[in-house]
């Protein structure tokens, strides 16, 4: 992406405040 | 065939700060989902676990708004008018330096599921990406995943998102139609789209990218997830 998007390159991405698995696992257990 | 291998997929997210969540009870029951183009196979666990009810079995009513590309069902977010969108992970890759924190919480496929093609009559003179320079391709929506993924994949060619002419041309029969009469020279699109293009005589060239959840799993992770479907604007 910083390669055609200046606003990616010129940014520090934050990667661990855009996904939390937290849900999937409990999803993941409900329905074994 | 034009594989990306970006791994790019299609994701529910929503905004940050999530709030504190008491496990076990809904925060919220009924939840608003802005998709960018709900026929397209793309979303089809969201469709799925609508369809079979799994949201109503983990006790959310949710309303579904269909936008003709995922850069419009974003803004539906943004703009606090939903609070969910099905949309590719990379939304929250470039909205964070517009300050804006959409956090993934369910992952619905496990490739991008976006394809490029060109038309049959522009075929003979594409050899690479930078063939396409100046050329009219047509993505879902400027903005949208498919417009990220052609952005991409030029970029390889050394070609910046200003030398090709971007077109929406939305998810559905519009997309084919741009393509079939002529409109547009090449596009990136999803299914079912590119398979119609495919048999189409018209156009050619698509990869193969496949793998959707369980619709069940998705409808648990969203009940599980109501601390994130708060929009925080």
């Amino acid at each position: 992406m910083p390669s055609f998007n200046p606003e990616i390159k010129a940014s520090e991405i934050k990667l661990h405040l855009t996904y939390t698995n937290e849900f999937v696992k409990k999803a993941n257990a409900k329905y074994k | 065939m034009l594989n990306i291998g970006t791994g790019l997929t299609a994701i529910l997210a929503a905004l940050w700060p999530a709030l504190a969540l008491a496990q076990g009870s809904l925060e919220k029951k009924d939840v608003h989902i802005a998709v960018g183009g709900k026929a397209s196979l793309y979303y089809l666990p969201v469709t799925i676990a609508e369809q079979l009810g799994y949201f109503k079995d983990e006790g959310l009513v949710i309303q579904i708004s269909d936008f003709a590309g995922g850069s419009q069902a974003l803004r539906a977010v943004v703009g606090g008018s939903a609070d969910v969108v099905s949309g590719a992970y990379e939304h929250t890759l470039n909205m964070q330096p517009k300050g804006q924190f959409l956090q993934c919480f369910v992952q619905q496929g496990r490739a991008p599921q976006i394809a490029i093609g060109i038309a049959k009559s522009r075929a003979a003179s594409y050899k690479s990406p930078k063939d396409l320079k100046g050329l009219k391709v047509g993505v879902s929506a400027p903005g949208s995943s498919t417009n990220m993924i052609l952005n991409s994949f030029i970029a390889k060619d050394g070609l910046k998102p200003s030398d090709v002419s971007i077109i929406g041309v939305g998810l559905g029969a519009a997309a084919v139609t741009a393509l079939k009469t002529g409109q547009i020279d090449a596009v990136s699109n999803t299914d079912p789209v590119m398979t119609k293009l495919e048999y189409h005589p018209g156009a050619h060239q698509r990869d193969r990218p496949r793998r959707q959840v369980d619709p069940r799993r998705l409808a648990a992770g969203y009940s599980g997830n109501r601390s994130r479907v708060v929009s925080s604007g």
